[in-house]
């Protein structure tokens, strides 16, 4: 049996040390400020970066397009090895798409070769999470078409569960659309938001006050986690380590996990969510 | 001497006058020696309305029927409505009469009273209610035996018996002795009696001041919050009805081809009479349409724009607006701030109508804000302890839509009831959740002492700052700070605090009153601080 490589986007939120860890190659998207040069998603300092948001800088960002991801496959199957591609979300970014493409493509150069692109249909951390939960099986010896299809099989399962501080910057990215105007901002009124089974971001309730919106994250896992005790969950966050603390006492008092993993909102859907985001990743029965 | 139909009106219109000239030293019995004491003006307004009746002639039954009509359309506080109660049950009973004897005024009385009772949830004794009680009582007994043929002797042995039982209201009613007063209400029933009876004794009470219509479009209590005139004309006017549109509600057709053409829809669909006011680009529509109801007798077309030169650039447009869709719900909320209605409308509140500072919006007002919602349901949020009944009569009226009408005291508990709402959930469970949601937040305001007064044995005095719980004097305090460090002593477990500042609050010292809660209260309370714009009111605070 071939070896296989396990390959994703930047929009994985993953740090340095879980990409080596889970032995990943990354492609990266890029960020750039109005008026400065575009960089790919490892290369920005992530305080700057809120920093700058918080300055009322204007941030867009690009997407891999497939030229990149032929430029990163091609190696590994020069060298005889398979492909797994986790992608970025299909309803957030075209990345799956150039993916998707790269993959094609390759498969007719290198018939002998298996190429496996998935739509994670996820975002930050929990595109981090599913990668981790492929990684998992990796190590514990399973073949590339049976982590595809696990994979495949759970992807509905990681829920994503967060808030943000001012729905003005999913806004501006078009990631929301206008109308999920939040009743009763001025009120101090949170949205509770998930993502949904499209992979597209969707309010699903309001909070009172940033600390009820936490806590409401919190409850959510609680209703819906699959065996929490077993599980490593992560919480990204846009530059808001205590609020990520916060929760993260919560979720041990209320419910327990094994472990908790912590971590920044990457530049790139930093740009789109803004300072004060705060996510929760986790197996759940359904999103 | 027996009473005809026009006697009778001027009795009534004698009262009206006795309670205007009256109504200020009304307002000052109010029990909490709060600014918003409104009784006497409500209970004016109310009978005010009569003033239409100008010049009658015709039998008691048709006076007291019509008196009726229009005070209940007019009612404003829960004192108004009771009142309008009083004289439905009293035109019940004289249906039929055209010259009216103690005896019919005795049975009038009992009806009235009879009425008035089953309005008012938890009838309390040592109001106005007593008051009325007292009187049908002592004239049932005497009115055949004593006064036959003598309705003067009659009021006036009624008066006394009124005036009596008023000032014996606060050996029932506890609050009253201790505040010093008598009870406002039925200080108001009083003087609507004595009027009455100096109309008997050929001196009619005059009122002091020209009685002035309030004009509609400066202090209208339903007023649109968008400073854009969408629909140009201001058209109104009376329709004396048709045969076979006769009776009440006989015409609502025209009402809804009114909301499908502009807004502000005032539609008074009354027995003989359809009184039309409505704001649209097309009022010749508005007449080709009365026409079919019945003789045009007075027309108003005013031409808004006109009147706001600088808004004659835009909407030039004639074109009539596609009629509103009607959707499954609805809101209409009572604020009595900009601040506060802004917020409302951010929940989803279609119509907001604005309390105002002692207007207390009155029931035809609750009509129209119910009218001009396009919706099946539609849910009323009274916001204040004296505007449900109004609202509950406004719902009784009301026959093509479905009227639902929560016990909102407060504007915290409007929001937590609209907070509450869920369009993805059925009727009745929405209806349960929001019932709940009333009690789920804790209401607290900072106002002031119109007068001196008395609260469990501590003295008010004049001018003081008064901190209140639900509606209930909490402390007297010299100044603000203290009183909110006084009220703070009740936040102490609360996670979420809202505060409301009024239009006599700059930002600045309302910014340091929200510092100096979370100093007191810590970190883990979290505060938002609201710009309401309410009068009398500096603080309105919600805690959850």
């Amino acid at each position: 049996m071939a070896d296989y490589k396990i390959i994703t986007d930047s929009s994985a939120d993953l740090t340095n040390e879980m990409i080596l860890k889970y032995d990943l190659s990354v492609a990266s998207l890029d960020v750039m400020f109005d008026g400065e040069k575009s960089l790919p998603n490892d290369k920005v300092d992530i305080k700057e970066f809120y920093a700058k948001l918080r300055n009322k800088k204007n941030a867009s960002t690009a997407a891999v397009n497939t030229e990149k991801f032929i430029d990163c496959m091609i190696p590994f199957l020069e060298d005889g090895c398979d492909i797994l591609c986790l992608a970025f979300s299909s309803g957030l970014s075209s990345t799956y798409n150039a993916a998707r493409i790269a993959g094609e493509e390759l498969s007719e150069k290198y018939p002998n070769r298996k190429i496996f692109v998935v739509d994670t249909l996820c975002a930050s951390l929990g595109q981090g999470l599913l990668i981790y939960h492929a990684y998992l099986q990796k190590s514990a010896g399973k073949s590339i078409e049976d982590v595809y299809k696990y994979i495949e099989s759970i992807k509905l399962n990681l829920c994503h569960w967060f808030t943000v501080d001012d729905l003005f910057f999913l806004k501006r990215g078009g990631r929301v659309s206008t109308t999920t105007a939040i009743a009763g901002t001025a009120l101090g009124l949170k949205p509770v938001m998930h993502t949904d089974n499209e992979g597209h971001l969707t309010k699903v309730s309001v909070a009172k006050g940033r600390k009820g919106s936490i806590r409401a994250l919190a409850d959510k896992m609680a209703e819906s986690a699959i065996d929490p005790h077993e599980q490593t969950i992560f919480i990204s966050h846009g530059d808001c380590v205590e609020d990520a603390e916060y929760l993260a006492s919560l979720i041990q008092e209320q419910i327990g996990v094994k472990e908790i993993v912590i971590s920044y909102v990457g530049p790139v859907i930093g740009a789109h969510s803004g300072p004060g985001t705060l996510a929760l990743f986790f197996l759940g029965k359904e999103r | 001497m027996k009473i005809n139909g026009t006697e009778f009106y001027n009795m009534i219109l004698s009262g009206a006058n006795a309670l205007d000239n009256n109504k200020i030293a009304i307002n000052n019995l109010n029990v909490f020696p709060v600014p918003d004491g409104d009784t006497g003006i409500n209970m004016s307004m109310t009978l005010s309305s009569a003033r239409e009746l100008a010049a009658f002639e015709g039998t008691v039954s048709e006076c007291a029927d019509k008196l009726a009509s229009l005070t209940l359309r007019s009612a404003r506080g829960n004192s108004g409505v009771i009142l309008s109660l009083f004289f439905r049950g009293m035109a019940k009973s004289l249906n039929g009469i055209e010259v009216a004897d103690s005896s019919d005024f005795a049975c009038a009385f009992e009806r009235g009273t009879q009425d008035a009772y089953r309005a008012v949830m938890n009838p309390t004794e040592g109001t106005m209610l007593t008051v009325m009680r007292v009187c049908a009582e002592r004239a049932m007994k005497v009115a055949n035996k004593k006064f036959r043929g003598d309705v003067k002797g009659f009021f006036t042995y009624i008066a006394k018996i009124a005036e009596d039982t008023l000032q014996a209201t606060p050996e029932l009613l506890p609050v009253l002795k201790q505040a010093g007063v008598v009870d406002a209400g039925g200080s108001g029933f009083v003087t609507v009696l004595n009027g009455m009876l100096a109309s008997l004794n050929n001196h009619p009470v005059v009122a002091n001041e020209p009685y002035i219509e309030a004009e509609h479009h400066v202090n209208s209590a339903f007023e649109a919050v968008s400073s854009d005139i969408k629909f140009g004309y201001c058209t109104e006017c009376l329709v004396e009805k048709k045969k076979e549109y006769i009776g009440e509600f006989q015409a609502s057709d025209f009402n809804d081809f009114l909301i499908s053409i502009g807004d502000s829809v005032v539609f008074v669909d009354d027995e003989e009479i359809i009184k039309v006011h409505v704001h649209t680009n097309d009022p010749g529509s508005v007449l080709t349409k009365a026409v079919n109801y019945g003789s045009l007798i007075k027309v108003k077309v005013e031409n808004m724009r006109k009147q706001h030169s600088e808004l004659l650039a835009e909407s030039k447009t004639l074109a009539t607006n596609p009629p509103k869709p009607s959707k499954k719900y609805g809101f209409v909320s009572v604020c009595m701030g900009s601040g506060i209605a802004e917020a409302f409308e951010d929940l989803g509140v279609d119509s907001v109508v604005y309390g105002g500072q002692t207007m207390n919006p009155s029931t035809q007002d609750i009509i129209n804000a119910i009218n001009n919602t396009s919706a099946e349901n539609v849910f009323v949020l009274p916001n204040n302890k004296n505007i449900y009944l109004v609202s509950k009569q406004a719902k009784e009226i009301i026959e093509n839509k479905n009227v639902v009408v929560f016990a909102t005291a407060t504007v915290p508990q409007g929001i937590s009831v609209m907070l509450a709402f869920d369009e993805d959930v059925e009727l009745e469970e929405n209806i349960t959740n929001m019932e709940e949601a009333i009690n789920s937040v804790k209401s607290m305001s900072m106002t002031y002492a119109v007068r001196d007064s008395q609260f469990e044995n501590e003295a008010i005095a004049s001018g003081q700052i008064l901190g209140l719980i639900e509606g209930k004097i909490c402390c007297a305090c010299d100044n603000q700070k203290d009183c909110m460090i006084s009220l703070a002593e009740n936040m102490k477990d609360a996670s979420y605090i809202s505060i409301f500042y009024g239009e006599n609050v700059n930002a600045q010292a309302a910014g340091k009153m929200k510092k100096l809660l979370e100093d007191i209260l810590g970190r883990d309370t979290e505060i938002v601080l609201i710009s309401g714009g309410q009068p009398l009111y500096d603080y309105i605070i919600s805690v959850e």
